[in-house]
């Protein structure tokens, strides 16, 4: 292939990509006249690459929720069709159809009022860094971003939506605008706020709406997606649909997790995720999670049940997660014994967060943990329960105490405790050990026997190298 | 039939499902006639925008997806006004003719979609990942050329023959169904 003949595929394949410069674009337009069977085969890359595009959901139409207010500064002008007064019928096709529609004449006006047609829009969003390490920004820096690309470091900024967003290399994403993120690699923690609410971030495979929290979106490099709720709610659709009642496939509360392996994959519950505990970030699916634990599970078989178990490597120590837990209630933490230090022998363990039997309505059953190496695992058990019988035949009580909470009253677990002296509730848990001599699973069983009802603290998990 | 013709309020429900299910076709005519992406989100709208204020014209007798294209195919002509001074991939002639030969051979848009999916089952797991890198990922080829030690051109070839894979299993799968 010469750069005077080249080829028509390479022709094609520049014009395509957007890279044929204007001799190219001649001798292509040359070929195209020429020659009916080069004007088929170009039809048929330009339908496959399309469709591709689409199917990938990288040719998402905006949606209504996309502008924040600072980008809109007059309402927009109500289009025609929407204006006219619709019948009861029509409004209810609409909102199970065309959001789509709504969303597309919300966007185009409103894009309108910021720039006249003739003018061509600026691309990317304003953002202010709030924490750099590694990273090509400066705190207290304010850019104006349309990719960002970091093969390490992190970073942390506000988009001028007001959504707050966590990212580590290696990490790609693009700015849609600025209610909308679209996540191409690595992994993204984001914390709305209250102006944010509604932000959306966009994977090959999902699209995530935000209702008003804290969540976590990893994209592993074989294109499945990880959520993570950590405080509030999520909404996940496939990529590319219109979000819709009838397309949404999950709801996703605090503490809960879900992964879609590909765009057209049956949303299924994620047993474990992996987390920056003092950040209470997400560490995403390319990124190493734990060197001795390799896979949390259990044998809960329940639908729409998508409660996951956290992993914190190396995390345990004071305020270390315990639990993520759901309907706007802080996260527990494990907390040293009043005028005690944190157990020495506990510290750097990796903390495996639990949740706790009543939000299945029953004891819960075994845990299965994969260890990578020899390791002592402990349970952090209820003080005030009686121990199981597989607790006292497996593990030692090793005799040292720590505490889990703030926990909230009119719980089963807290309903005969007294708030401390600073006002709020703690639980005293026993720490016991097992010694795991080499790599393999440790099985975890119930609280309590299955039929008893179970008005106790779910035990904690702690794993260390031996 | 269901009745699709609209009334003074707006588009119908069968109107609307219509219209979302023609959205993937309409998208690849306005890639076809641009000659890339770039744009097409936007002529897409546009081109929605316009087929539900006209929606009231729409004779559920005839073929939607054909209506909809004449739609798709004035807002090309519109975006090439707009962007003069740059880069135009085809002429009008040629977009004329091209326009022509895609509103011929219009067919069950959703089902295109699917039959893709269904082929990029078939393909080896270093294709699906090639696709993914290209398509999920939004890689550029020179960035996947790089991190496999390819040329750009060996990779460029590649992505074109791994396309007309692709369009020859949608033809066969497609002309199968036909023909049964």
């Amino acid at each position: 292939m010469s750069k005077e003949h080249p080829s028509f595929e390479h022709l094609c394949h520049a014009v395509l990509e957007g890279t044929a410069d204007e001799v190219q674009l001649g001798q292509f337009r040359a070929r195209l006249r020429a020659d009916e069977g080069q004007r088929k085969t170009y039809a048929e890359q330009a339908q496959i690459h399309a469709l591709l595009t689409w199917q990938h959901g990288r040719a998402a139409i905006p949606a209504l929720s996309f502008l924040s207010p600072t980008d809109v500064p007059h309402q927009p002008k109500i289009l025609t069709f929407r204006s006219r007064r619709a019948s009861p019928l029509l409004q209810a096709a609409l909102v199970a159809g065309v959001v789509l529609m709504v969303g597309l004449a919300f966007w185009k006006f409103a894009d309108q009022r910021r720039t006249p047609a003739s003018v061509i829009v600026a691309k990317g969003v304003s953002v202010d860094i709030l924490a750099s390490e590694g990273s090509p920004y400066q705190v207290g820096e304010r850019v104006v971003l349309e990719k960002l690309k970091m093969d390490r470091g992190s970073l942390r900024f506000r988009i001028s939506s007001g959504a707050v967003v966590h990212v580590e290399g290696p990490v790609a994403l693009e700015f849609v605008n600025p209610m909308r993120v679209r996540l191409l690699r690595g992994a993204a923690t984001t914390d709305v706020g209250v102006e944010a609410k509604g932000f959306v971030v966009d994977t090959a495979s999902a699209t995530v709406l935000d209702i008003g929290t804290r969540f976590g979106v990893s994209c592993g490099d074989d294109g499945a997606t990880d959520i993570v709720v950590l405080e509030g709610e999520v909404q996940v659709y496939r990529a590319g649909q219109p979000k819709t009642p009838e397309t949404k496939l999950a709801s996703l509360y605090g503490g809960e997790a879900a992964r879609m392996t590909t765009r057209d994959a049956k949303i299924q519950r994620l047993q474990e995720a992996a987390l920056h505990g003092d950040l209470l970030t997400i560490r995403g699916l390319n990124a190493p999670a734990s060197d001795v634990v390799s896979n949390v599970s259990d044998n809960i078989k329940k639908a729409n049940f998508y409660r996951c178990y956290t992993i914190v490597p190396g995390g345990m120590g004071e305020g270390a997660p315990a639990s993520l837990t759901r309907l706007g209630h802080n996260k527990l933490g494990w907390r040293v014994m009043p005028g005690q230090p944190f157990p020495v022998e506990l510290v750097g363990a990796d903390v495996i967060g639990t949740f706790q039997g009543e939000v299945i309505r029953k004891p819960l059953s075994d845990i299965n943990i994969e260890l990578t190496r020899p390791c002592a695992v402990y349970v952090l058990f209820d003080s005030r329960a009686e121990p199981p019988d597989w607790l006292r035949r497996d593990f030692r009580n090793t005799g040292l105490r720590v505490r889990s909470g703030p926990w909230w009253p009119n719980l089963v677990a807290t309903q005969n405790l007294q708030p401390d002296r600073s006002g709020e509730i703690n639980i005293e848990h026993s720490v016991w050990r097992k010694d795991v001599p080499a790599a393999g699973t440790v099985t975890l069983g119930a609280m309590t026997p299955k039929q008893n009802v179970n008005p106790y603290a779910m035990y904690g998990i702690a794993v260390k190298a031996l | 039939m269901e009745e699709t013709k609209a009334d003074a309020s707006g588009p119908t429900p069968e109107f609307v499902r219509l219209l979302t299910a023609s959205q993937s076709a309409m998208y690849a005519f306005i890639v076809s006639l641009l000659g890339g992406v770039n744009d097409a989100n936007d002529v897409l709208q546009e081109a929605n925008m316009k087929l539900c204020r006209k929606c009231s014209e729409y004779d559920p007798n005839q073929p939607f997806l054909r209506w909809a294209y004449a739609f798709a195919r004035f807002e090309v002509m519109a975006c090439r006004k707009r962007n003069q001074r740059s880069r135009l991939v085809l002429d009008d002639a040629l977009l004329a003719t091209f326009a022509a030969e895609l509103e011929e051979s219009s067919d069950d848009a959703d089902r295109r979609l699917k039959v893709l999916e269904t082929c990029m089952e078939r393909m080896t797991p270093r294709q699906r990942e090639l696709i993914a890198a290209r398509y999920g990922r939004g890689e550029a080829v020179q960035d996947i050329a790089s991190r496999l030690s390819r040329s750009q051109n060996a990779m460029a070839a590649l992505f074109y023959r791994l396309r007309k894979l692709l369009a020859d299993c949608v033809q066969s799968v497609i002309g199968n169904e036909v023909r049964a």
